[in-house]
Formats: C-alpha cells, sequence, structure tokens
C-alpha cells in the first residue's frame, strides 16, 4: 500500500513537470474552468427566475450541489479519462505488456497513474463553490457533519472510480471504448441537480444503480445537516461493494487480453 | 452539376462510414443527456402550475422536439478538420479537384438518416401516448420544418467550419468550438426555451441568429408558429445563412494563401 501511494506521487510529479512545460495551458485550462463553472450555474439560474425552489433545493443551497458537481468533474478529467484512453490505446496496439510485467499490481499501473494536473483546477473550483454556499445559507457545519461529509468524499470517489473501472474492463471484448465512457458521463449530468428533482423510477435508478446520488445530492445535505448519518454509512458501503465488484471484474477481464505479438 | 457528382461520391463513402461505426453513433446519441436532464428540472417545476406558456405536456413536446432538432442540425467535424490542417492533410485535399469543404459536407450529413430512422419511434410514441402533444406533422408543415432545418444545419455547419479553419492561424482552435458550444446550448433555446428567459434578454435573441440555430425550427414542429410566421423566419434565417457564407469564404480564401505560404 505504502509502495503505491510512493509509486503515484513520482507518476504524479513527473506528470506535473510535463505539463509546466506548456504553462500557458494553465490560465486558458483556469480560463476554461471559471466558464464553464457560471455556465453550468446561469443555466440553473433561469428556473429560479420562475420558481424559489427547484426539487426543495434555494439557489443558495443548489450551489453546494454545483460545487460537488464541478469537483468531482475535475477528479474525472484530472486522472479517469486519461487513463482509460491511454488504457484502450495499449489494447488496441496491444502494448498493455509493458504495464503488465512491471512489478506491481497492474491495476493500480493501468488505471490511476496516468494525470492530466491541469484539470484538476476543477477541484478547487468545486471546492470555491461549496464554502460559497455554505456562506451564502450562512450555515457553518459542525464537527459531526464535516465528520460525515469526509466519509463520504473518499466513497464517492471510489464509487466513480468503480464505475470506471467497469467500463475500462469492457475494451477487453470491444476494443473502442471510448463512447462506453461517454455512457457514465450521461447519468454523472443528472448529478448537477438534487436527486430530488427526479421522480419515481429514474431517482431510483440514479441512487442504487449508477448513485450519482451519492456523489453531489447526499454530500450536499450532510454538510447542509440535513440527513441521517445513516447516509455516510450507506455511502461507504456502496463505495466498498462496487469497488469489491468491479476490481473482480478487471481481474476477469484482463483474462481476454491477447498481446500483440502472442 | 459536377460538384454535385463529387459530392454524391463523397457522401457515400461517409455514409459507409457511418454505417460501419453505427453503434458509436447511437451512443453519441444516448449521450446526448443534458436535454432530458433540463426537462425534469422544469418537470419538476411545473407540478406547481405552468411556467411562462408552459404546461407539462408542452415541456415533454419541446425537449423532445429539441432531440430530433439537435441530431438533425448537429455538425461534428471540427476535431477531424482541425487535424487535418494541423497535420497536413490538407495539402492532399486542396490536391482534388473540389473544394475540401464538400468533403466535409458530407461528412457532417453522413450520419442524419440514421439518427432520423433511430428518433422516429420515440416521435411517434410521445406524439401517440402522451396526451396533448401536437406536433406539426401535416405535410405541409413538414416541409417547411425540413426547410428550418436545412437552414439551422447550414448556419451551424459554417461557423463550426470557419471555426476549424482558424486552425490556419492558431492552436486553440477546438477550444473556441467548446465555449461556442456552452454559448449556443444556453441562448439557441436547444437547452431552455427562449420563452422563459427574461423578456429583455428573450427579445435580443430573437433579433440575433441564436433563435434561428435550434428554437426556430423546434417552435415550427411544436405547432407553435402560423405559416406566415415561419415564412418570415426562413427568410430571416436563410439571410444569416448567407452571412455566414460570405464569412467562410473570406476566412478560406485567407487561409489557403497563408498554408501554403508556409509551405505545407
Amino acid at each position: 500500500m505504502k509502495r503505491h501511494l510512493i509509486l503515484l506521487g513520482i507518476y504524479y510529479r513527473s506528470a506535473l513537470f510535463a505539463e509546466m512545460e506548456y504553462r500557458t495551458n494553465f490560465i486558458s485550462s483556469l480560463v476554461y474552468s471559471v466558464l464553464w463553472t457560471f455556465w453550468i450555474a446561469g443555466g440553473v439560474s433561469i428556473f429560479y427566475y420562475h420558481r424559489p425552489s427547484l426539487g426543495g433545493w434555494t439557489f443558495d443551497e443548489i450551489l453546494i450541489v454545483m460545487g460537488l458537481f464541478v469537483a468531482f468533474n475535475g477528479i474525472m478529467d484530472a486522472v479517469l479519462r486519461p487513463n482509460i484512453l491511454r488504457l484502450t490505446e495499449h489494447i488496441q496496439k496491444g502494448t498493455l505488456d509493458f504495464i503488465l510485467v512491471k512489478p506491481a499490481n497492474s491495476q493500480f499501473l493501468a488505471t490511476i497513474t496516468a494525470v492530466s494536473v491541469f484539470k484538476a483546477i476543477d477541484v478547487f473550483i468545486g471546492i470555491g463553490l461549496i464554502v460559497y454556499g455554505l456562506n451564502r445559507i450562512g450555515h457553518v457545519p459542525s464537527v459531526s457533519e464535516l465528520f460525515l461529509f469526509s466519509l463520504m468524499i473518499p466513497s464517492g470517489l471510489m464509487i466513480i472510480y468503480s464505475m470506471w473501472l467497469f467500463l475500462a474492463s469492457l475494451a477487453f471484448w470491444f476494443v473502442k471504448i471510448e463512447n462506453f465512457t461517454e455512457l457514465f458521463y450521461t447519468f454523472y449530468e443528472t448529478g448537477r441537480f438534487p436527486v430530488t428533482v427526479y421522480r419515481g423510477w429514474i431517482r431510483a435508478l440514479l441512487t442504487f444503480v449508477v448513485p450519482v446520488a451519492f456523489l453531489t445530492t447526499f454530500p450536499a445535505a450532510t454538510l447542509m445537516g440535513r440527513l441521517s448519518p445513516w447516509y455516510a454509512i450507506g455511502s461507504l458501503g456502496m463505495a466498498l461493494i462496487l469497488f469489491a465488484a468491479a476490481s473482480r471484474f478487471w481481474r476477469y477481464a484482463i483474462r481476454f487480453y491477447s498481446s500483440a505479438s502472442s | 452539376m459536377n460538384a454535385l457528382r463529387k459530392f454524391a461520391a463523397e457522401y457515400k463513402a461517409a455514409w459507409h462510414l457511418a454505417i460501419e461505426y453505427r453503434l458509436a453513433v447511437l451512443i453519441w446519441m444516448v449521450s446526448m443527456v443534458l436535454p432530458l436532464v433540463m426537462l425534469a428540472g422544469w418537470l419538476s417545476i411545473a407540478e406547481g402550475g405552468p411556467v411562462g406558456r408552459f404546461g407539462r405536456t408542452d415541456f415533454i413536446a419541446y425537449y423532445v422536439a429539441a432531440i430530433l432538432v439537435r441530431n438533425l442540425t448537429g455538425v461534428w467535424i471540427i476535431w477531424d478538420l482541425d487535424a487535418a490542417i494541423r497535420h497536413g492533410d490538407m495539402s492532399f485535399m486542396l490536391l482534388k479537384p473540389y473544394n475540401p469543404i464538400i468533403h466535409y459536407v458530407a461528412q457532417s450529413l453522413s450520419a442524419k438518416p440514421l439518427r432520423f430512422i433511430v428518433l422516429l419511434p420515440l416521435i411517434a410514441g410521445v406524439a401517440y401516448f402522451v396526451p396533448g402533444v401536437n406536433f406539426a406533422l401535416s405535410p405541409s408543415m413538414l416541409a417547411l420544418f425540413f426547410l428550418a432545418i436545412a437552414g439551422s444545419w447550414a448556419m451551424l455547419f459554417l461557423i463550426q467550419y470557419t471555426n476549424g479553419l482558424l486552425s490556419f492561424w492558431i492552436s486553440q482552435t477546438i477550444g473556441i468550438a467548446d465555449m461556442w458550444f456552452g454559448i449556443f446550448a444556453l441562448f439557441s433555446g436547444y437547452l431552455i426555451p427562449l420563452d422563459l428567459f427574461p423578456p429583455a434578454l428573450r427579445n435580443a435573441l430573437f433579433a440575433m441568429p441564436f433563435r434561428y440555430m435550434a428554437s426556430f425550427p423546434i417552435e415550427i414542429f411544436t405547432s407553435h408558429l402560423a405559416v406566415t410566421e415561419i415564412l418570415r423566419g426562413l427568410l430571416i434565417q436563410w439571410a444569416w445563412v448567407l452571412v455566414f457564407f460570405v464569412v467562410y469564404r473570406l476566412v478560406w480564401t485567407r487561409g489557403v494563401k497563408q498554408y501554403s505560404a508556409v509551405g505545407a
């Protein structure tokens, strides 16, 4: 575990150095992220032009949901997407061997060691939005709320990682996988609104099958002191189950890999 | 006539590619989820009574029409165009005895029949099963609708193509296209019905080209416009097409000169 963390540090540091070569990209990424955030907020504000609340959330409250949406999106763009692109390339060209023969866990090497550092700007913008939203509703989270929130964020990360790992594993059968990963974005897009906006089976789907609700709505409600602690525990349980299942599926799928020479 | 024959050949090739990648086309269609997310938002709000002229059924009809219009008018060629210019493939296209735009027009239109066929059951289902939905399905209205669709597509195509041609000078063309999509999505009626904006903003958007890129055909399809309004709209829309065409010609002639100057 510790060795892997050190390895991850080395990989990310060299990625950072590589990106520092193109410093102007940092500025354009920053401008892009800020504009994009305003775009999301602008699109939602039209609802509040007509009504004071959307799915039971005021505009200030929904800013917290949006902050989580932007932050998790940053993680997906910075870490998950580059890895999937690299993985599918390896599978297409049959060069995954170079990863498989390295003396470390192949799932670790193949699925989180690539990173686009500048895309992580969204994480900071998201945190900024959350703080701003809390400030506007005048709520200071208590220690227990912060504790539960800090349980839900790693759970959320594990949930997205597991969904992506599942989709990435499909690459061993369907070589062109880029399109499949778009499907996860499709579901993720729903997370820009609180899950209470959706009705009936769609809400159930977004809570239990593709648990987007655990990424944005539940952590936001927890931070505002609106949810019972059981949600944090449920979120952790959901994350562990999905992670175990996805890792198993990865190990099964990798057996179908055929390299270029064999 | 000659150009038409060349277009037909290019189109045939592009169509075969679209068929080859039909699963990808389907997945791209399914991922077009933003209008549905907005629809969910409006439906949840409309539970407390209609919003402006929109009740629950009106919202459903509007966003189904928006999905249809987006699929028939969407243009996704800039990645290819940008790569062709930067990697030098454009040089080979320039050697061919016709303007490269013909290739990209064919590429942009290649999957349209496929998308249309896939969407037919959705349109039919909503028209049949959702009471109160009134799509403009008479032959004459459909003819006008497809003229408006063609106009919206032409505007979006010329804008994206001209944007892509900027790769002759700069390397951030895709970034500009992303930002343009953001502006388009918010202000064309694709994600938000223009009538729900504050009146001043709505009127401004009606005076600008935005309405004619998505809202106008959606309004026709949801039976919101009378024939005279449609004819007037078509006139304005095709005038905008002409404007964007002139801009494209200006950028193209300058760009090609610049390109050969570098010796690529």
